[in-house]
């Protein structure tokens, strides 16, 4: 179980170019389809809470999906498994770069744009096809996405204010 | 001087501790933070060794959080300092989500505290909504680049391609289109002399 947490959690942080989110389509590839160690449904909740608790929402996918399967081991090892990659490659690239014409990595990462803006279109597609339900949950949907795009709403506390929301609408049932 | 060193790593260890534990929503949110701490604070990286930072880190696979740590922790005490650095950032992070981890798995059977998480669902899709249409509007900048980011989108949701098989698809593309447009303007400028 541990060395199928490290490969799983070594692939996604080897593939993860830009940033947190465009890790989420390799998070639903590796841990929800093919393992099955998580629902979308526990997915969306590790998400929200990761936004609001410090550091990369990737160290804490991993922290809590390894703690889930294989207790404080398994956290230790998905955590560790995710960074590897990044940090053997930022060794190595702190070392070569010197050594290189400028703007070859720089050339990469441009041909890669159109790649990282499908993976973060992806997740936005799976997280909303998992989290919009029902009518309360598009409302606030709707009501966050026009928060954020009219710049009113800042992060934080557009997720404090859909907490409140939820528990207005779905304590109930 | 080994005492010296030790003195230094520790202070890199606590500095990322600190820009770990105020990274809250991600990579981009940290920057001011470690600007702060490193630039300002210490002197430990002039401003344009940051921003320099700051693209590789980008660059390279992995969250950015970890990828800067290396970069300054390496800058300032070489590969050991780099590991302290991705130690320290990421340790805050660690430690809160394993408490949240015990604290949700013990006692998941609370009402209000799973209504609440309902709430942020939608929330949550709406974010990534929101940064999917900045970063295209950021990072697009004509058709060709849209029509690959589209074709890459269906591939990954609708086809059910795995991710990084899309990656590599866009990378062999995009190299074979800067062949097939250098060919063209070495042609065009033989013919033209």
């Amino acid at each position: 179980m541990l060395a199928q947490l490290f490969l799983s959690f070594f692939r996604i942080g080897l593939f993860c170019f830009g940033g947190g989110y465009a890790m989420i389509p390799l998070i639903e590839r590796e841990i929800i389809i093919a393992r099955g160690w998580l629902t979308a449904g526990e997915f969306l909740d590790i998400a929200a809470v990761a936004e609001i608790t410090p550091g990369p929402v990737a160290v804490n996918v991993a922290t809590f999906v390894g703690y889930r399967l294989a207790g404080i081991p398994g956290a230790a090892t998905a955590t560790a498994a995710v960074i590897l990659p990044a940090v053997t490659l930022m060794v190595l690239l702190c070392w070569i770069i010197p050594r290189i014409r400028p703007g070859v990595a720089t050339r990469e990462l441009v041909i890669l744009r159109p790649a990282m803006v499908a993976m973060i279109g992806a997740a936005a597609l799976f997280v909303g096809r998992a989290a919009l339900v029902d009518m309360p949950s598009i409302l606030i949907y709707g009501g966050v996405l026009s928060g954020l795009f009219s710049r009113r709403l800042p992060l934080v506390p557009a997720l404090a204010l859909a907490g409140v929301l939820g528990m207005v609408f779905f304590s109930g049932g | 001087m080994p005492s010296k060193r030790m003195s230094r790593l520790a202070a890199l260890f606590g500095e990322f501790f600190v820009v770990g534990l105020f990274t809250i929503g991600g990579g981009y949110a940290m920057l001011p933070v470690i600007r702060q701490q490193l630039v300002n604070k210490r002197c430990w990286l002039a401003e344009d060794e940051f921003y320099n930072g700051v693209t590789v880190a980008q660059t390279c696979p992995g969250p950015l959080a970890v990828n800067i740590a290396v970069y300054s922790g390496n800058h300032v005490a070489g590969p050991a300092g780099g590991l302290i650095a991705a130690f320290a950032v990421v340790l805050p992070a660690f430690l809160v989500m394993l408490v949240v981890a015990i604290a949700l798995s013990g006692g998941s059977s609370d009402r209000l505290l799973k209504a609440a998480l309902m709430g942020t669902r939608p929330a949550v899709a709406a974010l990534l909504t929101y940064a999917a249409v900045m970063l295209a509007r950021r990072a697009l900048p004509h058709a060709r680049a849209q029509l690959v980011a589209l074709t890459a989108l269906v591939a990954l949701s609708f086809l059910r391609l795995h991710p990084i098989w899309v990656i590599a698809g866009v990378l062999v593309y995009g190299h074979l289109r800067e062949h097939v447009r250098r060919r063209d303007r070495d042609h065009a400028g033989t013919a033209v002399s």
